[in-house]
């Protein structure tokens, strides 16, 4: 105990960084309580006392425990599927199936409204989110798969367990981690959600806050359900940590590097089901909000087109807006994560589960937070730019605490020991050793802002300078008018910007040892 | 003047304790190995050396310069040391003479020094390559030549060849001993494995439940253990029982020469003696009465006759050839007990299973009192 308080004594910037970070992140949740009383928790008792909010709780946990499960289930099996059998056209299929991860759920609803306008309610948002976010579970489990050794199986399979025993006795308990990880993405993602339950006229507490913010203006009533959401959101976080948190710190170090077995099953005549079944998923999941767009690009395009310049002024607004957020993201997660990765003393792991308490609370209730925070205290800041940036830094800061995390795990302490006992001193082993080696995390962490920002919705409403709009936004505008030809080229965007980084995302979960090649 | 001194160095994890006060001195220049079975400590040892870890008490100097007592700590990168861990952890983001001129002073960096330390190493003309495309003793060879780069005082090896093959072992072995002569570097290594220590050594300590339970030269430690448990830990080892009888210990094995230099053992005494299996002289003397051997009758090799006085008759329980030499495990009963000893034969075909031989001790052994060694 003494070694390392003294340890971490000798790096105070570290520890105060990585305060001031954690305290900005939860300054949302400060002023969710800040907003409360001074309200009165009476009169906060009184709004949630209500029908309404059991109505919406009802909803909602419906539809996240419906969403989870049906993600779990296609998430895994399509991860087995192109990682574990000898499926004809896998690596063109595994590329495919992570592709609805990139495209807005606000696209997608809009899509499935737009070819059966009859959908909506839960089983609507059920079909709609569950094809959305499935690539949340595929990712990880995937990536499990890849790392983890085939010769498990291998080994079960000769002990005379046949394949199904051996997925549900081995292979599943190899991913454990990694499904539980994705499970809870889906789960936080479905209490965030706004665009989709909206246009799929599917009352949850997101719908029901946004129409509180910007309907009734009552910022109390906004605030007291916002709690409600914060609180199921702890609640999700908190399972996933008592069920997953003996695991997590076991998978860091190096990988081996050792050839692994690369066995796949061999499927037999479960060959064309599977291929069908696999098929299906990305007919629906790609298929459909992509062909919609194609459909009203090229149906209705005479008619509503918009013009060239808006078009490039929300793309840029988009894109400057997601790439400084990004950036900002990633510098501010350096500091926590190397403090939570090499110092794993108590104050480490308290500020690290704080940062990623931000996780549970919606983006929609992060901006409400700033708007009226800066309403209040800071009236300069309110409706600009550099506000929205804040937003979605804080918003997405555990993307980015993931990825570096992540990253740094992987590199060996020992090679920044081998920097001391070369004469280097601490900050410049940080600059010349850990830095160069997080990199990867850190572009990672990066682009995984990049792709979820450009895709918000719900705070971008909010937070988004007046007169300016972004893709996002136009889109939903366009949209809510039935507009779909003036809609889609925004969507189109989206969906292009959004592959390049997706690619590279799928690319990053692949890549295990850093076997970076360079020209030598 | 000494390279390293330690005195008094205690470490726990927790509740463990893992070092519990050990005193090292490392001669100026030489080469000290530090064995150990795995958990011993050494390399939490190490690590102390080199300033990674921090003890509970203690005192270390490096180069008369003490870097760490109650109240003084000098950081790891003020130490001037080379660090040689055990899977090279050569930086991957960075080219082969990057990451040996990583040390060097920005002005010093691609001046020469880095080719000149990969030509030492064997590795001339490989600077440009990455880390992973070369192979493990190659990647060790780079890391060595990034510890000796900025010529360090001391230079810290992890058992840095135990991640290697057989065959490469040997090889990269006897190359990081030749440099860090050729360097005049005082080196402390740790492994686990005897050969290794008692081989490229000047000195090699035995780090045991926390302690250096002995420190000496090679020969030393094999030939004069400080007690039985050390004997057994270095190398194979038969402990007879015996009592002292005018200068020599009378055993099953027959009465041996006593080594010189060790504690006077008084007439009479019940002693345990330490006698190495290539002391042992074994005279095959066919199946016997019992059985026909394979092999015929009468007396075969060079050892000792049928009638030699205190010779212990025994059969062959175990037999491996490993063509340099052989090892037999012999069984038989000397008075009431049953004695399983241990035979090195050199340059000879062995006994197979089953053969009825002659064994007899040859000296000189070291020799402990009875009650001190259980």
């Amino acid at each position: 105990m003494s070694a390392r308080l003294r340890r971490s004594a000798r790096r105070p910037w570290l520890v105060g960084a990585s305060l001031a970070v954690v305290a900005l992140v939860l300054l949302p949740l400060a002023f969710l309580f800040l907003q409360s009383a001074n309200s009165g928790w009476s009169h906060v008792w009184r709004l949630l006392w209500r029908h309404l909010t059991l109505t919406l709780l009802w909803n909602t946990v419906q539809l996240a425990v419906v969403v989870t499960v049906a993600s779990a289930v296609v998430g895994t099996g399509a991860a087995w599927a192109t990682e574990r059998t000898r499926l004809p056209a896998r690596r063109a299929l595994a590329a495919l199936v992570v592709l609805p991860v990139a495209i807005p759920d606000f696209v997608v609803a809009s899509g499935w409204v737009s070819l059966f306008p009859s959908l909506h309610g839960l089983p609507g948002a059920s079909i709609v989110l569950t094809l959305g976010l499935y690539p949340l579970v595929y990712l990880p489990v995937a990536a499990s798969l890849r790392s983890s050794d085939a010769a498990q199986e291998e080994v079960a399979r000769s002990l005379g367990l046949g394949p199904w025993r051996t997925f549900f006795r081995v292979t599943l308990h190899q991913v454990r981690v990694a499904l539980l990880g994705g499970c809870l993405l889906v789960a936080l993602y479905l209490l965030a959600e706004f665009g989709a339950f909206s246009i799929l006229r599917f009352q949850t507490f997101t719908t029901e806050i946004y129409a509180e913010i910007l309907v009734g203006f009552d910022p109390a009533a906004g605030a007291a359900l916002s709690l409600v959401l914060v609180v199921l959101g702890i609640a999700v976080l908190a399972g996933e940590w008592a069920a997953g948190s003996g695991s997590q710190g076991s998978r860091a170090g190096l990988a081996s590097t050792r050839p692994r077995s690369t066995a796949r099953s061999r499927l037999g005549r479960a060959k064309l089901p599977l291929l069908a079944a696999v098929g299906i998923l990305v007919a629906l999941g790609v298929g459909v909000p992509v062909g919609a767009i194609v459909y009203w690009l090229v149906a209705e395009q005479r008619t509503t087109l918009p013009g060239a310049a808006s078009l490039a002024s929300a793309a840029w607004h988009t894109f400057s807006y997601s790439a400084v957020a990004a950036a900002l993201a990633s510098v501010i997660a350096l500091p926590v994560a190397i403090l939570s990765v090499r110092r794993r003393s108590r104050l480490a792991l308290a500020l690290e589960r704080a940062g990623m308490l931000v996780q549970a609370i919606p983006g929609l209730v992060v901006a409400f937070a700033l708007v009226y925070f800066s309403v209040r205290y800071a009236r300069f800041a309110y409706q600009s730019a550099a506000l929205l940036v804040v937003g979605y830094s804080v918003m997405f800061f555990p993307l980015a605490l993931v990825a570096v995390r992540a990253s740094l795990a992987r590199v060996p302490p020992r090679l920044e020991e081998i920097g001391r006992s070369l004469g280097l001193r601490p900050t410049l082993v940080l600059v010349r050793v850990t830095v160069p080696l997080v990199l990867p995390g850190l572009l990672a962490g990066f682009f995984l802002v990049f792709l979820t920002a450009t895709t918000e919705l719900a705070a971008t409403l909010l937070l988004v300078p007046n007169g300016v709009q972004t893709l996002a936004t136009q889109f939903w505008a366009d949209s809510a008018e039935l507009a779909y030809g003036a809609a889609a080229p925004f969507a189109a965007v989206m969906l292009a910007v959004a592959v390049v980084p997706t690619y590279l995302l799928s690319r990053w979960f692949d890549r295990l040892p850093s076997r970076r090649a360079r020209p030598a | 003047m000494t390279g390293v001194a330690v005195s008094g160095l205690a470490k726990s994890f927790g509740s463990r304790r893992v070092l519990e006060h050990v005193d090292l001195t490392v001669p100026d220049g030489s080469l000290t190995a530090v064995l150990g079975p795995s958990g011993s400590g050494k390399t939490t040892l190490l690590r102390i050396l080199a300033g990674f870890e921090r003890p509970g008490s203690g005192r270390v100097a490096l180069g008369g310069e003490t870097v760490e007592a109650p109240g003084t700590f000098v950081a790891p990168e003020r130490r001037q040391i080379g660090y040689v861990p055990q899977d090279a952890a050569l930086f991957p983001h960075l080219s082969v003479s990057a990451n040996v001129g990583f040390g060097l002073a920005r002005s010093a960096r691609g001046r020469g020094r880095e080719d000149e330390l990969l030509a030492l190493v064997g590795l001339d003309g490989e600077g440009r390559r990455f880390p992973h495309q070369l192979s493990g003793g190659q990647q060790q060879r780079v890391a060595l030549a990034r510890a000796l780069a900025r010529r360090p005082r001391l230079v810290l090896l992890d058992e840095p060849f135990s991640s290697l093959d057989a065959g490469l072992r040997a090889d990269v072995r006897a190359d990081v001993q030749r440099v860090l002569r050729e360097q005049g570097a005082t080196a402390v290594l740790v492994t686990h494995d005897q050969d290794e220590a008692l081989s490229l050594a000047d000195q090699v300590a035995v780090l045991r439940g926390g302690r250096i339970a002995q420190a000496g030269s090679p020969e030393d430690l094999y030939m004069r253990p400080a007690d039985p448990e050390l004997a057994t830990f270095v190398g194979d080892a038969n402990l007879l029982p015996g009592t002292v009888r005018n200068g020599r210990v009378a055993t099953a094995l027959g009465a041996i020469e006593l080594a010189s230099g060790q504690p006077s053992l008084g007439e009479g005494t019940s002693v345990v003696a330490l006698l190495r299996p290539e002391h042992v002289e074994v005279t095959e003397v066919g199946a016997g009465p019992r059985g026909a051997g394979p092999r015929g009758s009468g007396p075969r090799g060079s050892g000792v006759g049928p009638g030699a006085p205190g010779a212990f008759r025994g059969r062959v329980a175990e037999s491996y050839y490993y063509g340099h030499d052989a090892m037999l495990t012999i069984e038989g009963v000397a008075g009431e007990a049953r004695l399983v000893v241990r035979a090195r034969l050199i340059g000879r075909v062995p006994a197979p299973v089953g053969a009825d031989v002659l064994v007899r001790g040859a000296g000189p052994v070291v020799a402990w009192p009875a009650q001190a060694s259980r």
